[in-house]
């Protein structure tokens, strides 16, 4: 009995001291899977530390958490972004500072970054831009009649009860393209419209409609299962190198949106997170980011690189998603009574 | 007469050090049931009956987390839906797992035990990698049933059927063999001996089948996720929508509650058809 | 007649055990594709294995799973056992009420306890994380403990630790030399409970500490960027050890210790 009792506690102070290291410690917080995790070991061998990846599955969550916990970098989206700044939870920075030699912003997200601005918020006083990208349709090409009907009728092929089809399960992504089908941008939208697109939703959410996030990462890679759904241009990208039946379609007003650095107040290691972020944006790391996780790169280099003729994204079809391009577009702001409408729309949208 | 007088005293005293030796000792324990099961449960029926939605403690009592569940048809649906497949599951499991506990009693000796390892080995895997696994299969023989409530059932019949399986067995392990014996003495005939002696006594092992699978078939949330194919949302996962996604811990710990009743009566109904109610401790 | 009676009776046995193991062989035998399906076979490979050690995130998850079941199993096993000799002597309406109270995260589906933990921490504004994980593992395992435990120490002969007594024992020597050895199986029984339920728990772990500790179960279920054979082999691993388990005790003693659940 006594032995057993010793070897146990071995074993957990033997785990115990594998897990914790001398090193210093930099906690990224960021969503699933986001990062190419190489490159975190380059850091690390670079710096002498050590990088522990936390992640969320919400922008709503990481708010939350962010506030009570004490993170080193954290990688939010630009709406969640604006909120952390008008709550004075991040740090203010001068993005100069950051961006190494050559650095120029892909025109798309330069156009965003401007409209953003010119709106109240600017994206750069506060993050560095990590990924960007748009929201679209993903279809099967080879479906009779289907590439003229989504670039007809964008996100309202979704709700064809012919086709099998996916809406991605975030109530602002699905508000967002029903609310497009009816012409209404989401910081527009009033309760009227909301409910309205909760009843296109629910009836777009027929036998053959899936609600997946993450899953069409796996679920799309071979096969044709599913003939239309909304996907994010970088997910999209991802799938269409795996896959060759599908293109994508972003519709016109459909949102453009940036993820970027910030460096929150309370972090521990502030220098060492500035370190990681001009680590992270120079240009090969950038490069095998976006080559690993399939999103849009900021850098007007890398973005170049990847939609050139024998670029990774060169081909048309996949230079379509990478490219992000929309004539016209909207972004999200913070806005927690909209956000409230939506979250509770959607929740009787998933449950019907 | 002093001496053993003597003796009382220290053997009282020793009494006395007994019980607070004793009672430290439980203390830890006592400390965890009230603070770590007790709190908690409070806790979670005050912030059902609060109008806060968030983490914030405000105590005004209120009806609305309930009442927002209630008034939404589809939620109610949803809380329907669940509890039927969680109940024709139960009766499939049952309808598969009381043959196979019977047969097993059956066997050999040492049969019998390799028997039972096998059927209950599966429980000490991972519940998500026995439905992934699951699901590997469904989309190698049949992708286009993913989704459907065959699937979602025969799900719940795979991950369930050791629960359903062990209860049945050791019950009818126990049986005492004379009975069967003297019920085909007395005439009786083999189906009439499996009615009226082996049913009725096996009842509380089936009872405690039923509630075993019938419980975690209601509020899963792994099941709907993996062999559900993004089509198929149960009660379980409307709460985790609400705590997780929405941070909506009042009307999270509502619908908990409501389900958590609405179980407890079912297993109030189950037991009550037990009449031969043994004492014997089955439950999870 | 009796034939065909055991002729069915074979049947339906083995048609069981091939509907349990069918899914659990293929996840064993995909774990060894050279490609990334898993549906259809390409040629025999060992590369998932080597990935599984490679992946920083799924050993995170192994090592936080067995960290929190070994740590609960532990601080449960002590405080159930101490627990239930405390009991063992109390007053009928006493014990009653408190095995009441410790039975309900048995007796509640899941989700409700999860709930309760979830609200609990929130409420108290304790970080979630390892130390939120270990505390609802302990929750839920101590009860169990106490129900392998409390029987066996009811059934204890009272005569022989007042024989202890007698015979100049302190309540210390009592507790380790007399009643501790009596109910060791009972103990161990308990513990090899808490242990399972803590390794394998999914619902009660992810809503106490969210994304922020991620054991096996939650990072399976949080998994985005697909589900890769290297999950196949992980399961592969963990059923060799059950598997050996199984054997070893199948050979170690002819009878099977049916233990509680």
């Amino acid at each position: 009995m006594k032995k057993i009792l010793v070897l146990l506690v071995l074993l957990v102070g033997g785990l115990g001291l594998v897990s914790c290291s001398n090193k210093t410690k930099l906690i990224v917080y960021i969503p699933n899977d986001y990062i190419d995790k190489d490159l975190l070991g380059e850091f690390e061998d670079l710096h002498d530390v050590r990088v522990q990846i936390l992640n969320f599955d919400s922008n709503e969550v990481a708010l939350g958490q962010i506030a009570s916990n004490s993170y080193d970098v954290v990688i939010p989206s630009d709406y969640a972004i604006e909120e952390l700044a008008s709550k004075d939870l991040i740090e203010k920075i001068d993005v100069a500072d950051y961006l190494g030699e050559g650095f120029e912003y892909t025109e798309g997200l330069q156009s965003f970054l401007t409209a953003l601005g010119n709106e109240g918020f600017n994206f750069t006083n506060y993050a560095v831009p990590y990924f960007w990208g748009t929201v679209g349709v993903l279809y099967n090409h080879n479906v009779n009649g289907l590439t003229a009907k989504v670039k007809e009728e964008g996100f309202k092929v979704i709700g064809d009860q012919k086709l099998e089809t996916i809406i991605y399960d975030s109530s602002r992504d699905a508000f967002m393209a029903a609310l497009n089908v009816n012409d209404v941008l989401l910081k527009n939208a009033k309760a009227s419209d909301v409910n309205t697109a909760k009843d296109w939703l629910i009836a777009a959410k027929g036998p053959k409609t899936s609600i997946l996030s993450d899953q069409i990462l796996t679920d799309m890679l071979s096969g044709t299962k599913y003939d239309a759904v909304i996907a994010y241009s970088g997910d999209a990208a991802y799938i269409m190198s795996e896959n060759d039946n599908y293109s994508f379609y972003a519709p016109s007003n459909t949102n453009v949106w940036a993820d970027g650095f910030a460096i929150p107040k309370n972090a521990k290691e502030k220098e060492l997170a500035k370190e990681f972020i001009k680590f992270m944006t120079s240009y090969e790391q950038a490069f095998a980011n976006s080559s690993y996780v399939g999103y849009t790169s900021p850098r007007k280099d890398v973005y170049n690189e990847m939609i050139a003729s024998d670029g990774e994204y060169g081909d048309e079809r996949l230079k379509v998603a990478y490219e992000a391009k929309v004539d016209v577009f909207q972004f999200y702001r913070f806005d927690n009574e909209l956000k409230k409408l939506l979250d509770d729309a959607w929740a009787i949208v998933i449950a019907s | 007469m002093a001496k053993s007088g003597n003796i009382l005293f220290k053997n009282h005293n020793k009494q006395k050090g007994k019980r607070n030796l004793r009672d430290v000792l439980g203390l830890p324990y006592y400390i965890v049931v009230l603070v770590l099961i007790l709190l908690p449960f409070l806790i979670m029926i005050l912030y059902a009956f609060s109008s806060t939605s968030d983490g914030t403690f405000d105590i005004t009592f209120s009806l609305s987390n309930f009442g927002k569940f209630f008034n939404e048809k589809t939620f109610i649906n949803t809380m329907i839906e669940s509890l039927y497949l969680a109940a024709l599951s139960t009766i499939f499991t049952l309808l598969v797992g009381y043959p196979l506990a019977y047969f097993i009693t059956k066997l050999s000796r040492r049969k019998q035990v390799l028997m039972i390892a096998l059927v209950t080995s599966t429980m000490w895997v991972n519940m998500l990698l026995r439905a992934n696994a699951l699901k590997q299969i469904i989309d190698m023989i049949s992708p286009s049933l993913m989704g459907s409530n065959f699937v979602i059932i025969l799900g719940n019949v795979y991950m369930f059927l050791p629960f359903m399986v062990l209860p049945i067995y050791t019950v009818l392990a126990k049986l005492d063999v004379s009975l069967l014996e003297s019920s085909a003495d007395l005439g009786a005939s083999s189906f009439k001996t499996m009615t009226k002696v082996v049913i009725p006594l096996s009842l509380s092992g089936v009872i405690s089948g039923c509630m075993m699978v019938f419980l975690p078939a209601a509020t899963t949330l792994v099941i709907p996720k993996y062999l559900g194919d993004g089509k198929r949302f149960m009660i379980g996962n409307l709460i985790e929508n609400a705590v997780i996604q929405k941070h909506e811990y009042g009307y999270g710990a509502a619908i908990s509650i409501v389900l958590g009743l609405i179980l407890l009566f079912f297993m109030f109904l189950l037991k009550k058809t037990d009449k031969y109610d043994e004492v014997l401790d089955y439950e999870q | 007649m009796n034939n065909k009676k055991h002729h069915f009776r074979n049947v339906y046995l083995w048609v069981l055990v091939a509907f349990t193991y069918i899914p659990i062989i293929s996840m064993i035998v995909f774990s060894f594709n050279s490609g990334r399906s898993l549906t259809t076979w390409t040629g025999f490979s060992f590369v998932w294995y080597e990935k599984l050690f490679a992946d920083r995130d799924i050993m995170e998850a192994v090592l936080n799973t067995v960290m929190v079941a070994v740590i609960s199993t532990i601080v449960s096993t002590i405080i159930g056992t101490l627990g239930a000799i405390a009991l063992s002597k109390n007053k009928k309406v006493f014990r009653e009420t408190v095995m009441g109270i410790s039975n309900i995260p048995i007796l509640s589906p899941e989700i409700v306890t999860a709930i309760a933990f979830f609200v609990f921490f929130g409420a108290f504004a304790i970080e979630k994380g390892m130390t939120t994980m270990i505390l609802a593992h302990i929750a839920f395992s101590t009860p169990y403990v106490l129900l392998a435990v409390y029987p066996k120490v009811k059934s204890l002969d009272k005569d022989l630790v007042s024989a202890a007594y007698d015979l100049g024992a302190t309540p210390r020597q009592a507790l380790f030399k007399v009643i501790l050895p009596q109910i060791k199986v009972a103990i161990i029984a308990g513990a090899a409970i808490a242990f399972t339920m803590s390794f394998d728990d999914f619902v009660i772990s992810y809503f106490s500490s969210g994304t922020m500790v991620k054991n096996i179960s939650i990072y399976l279920y949080t998994l985005k960027r697909g589900i890769e054979p290297t999950v196949n082999a992980l399961s592969t691993i963990i059923m060799l050890i059950i598997g050996g388990k199984i054997i070893y005790d199948y050979v170690k003693s002819g009878k099977n210790k049916v233990e509680e659940e």
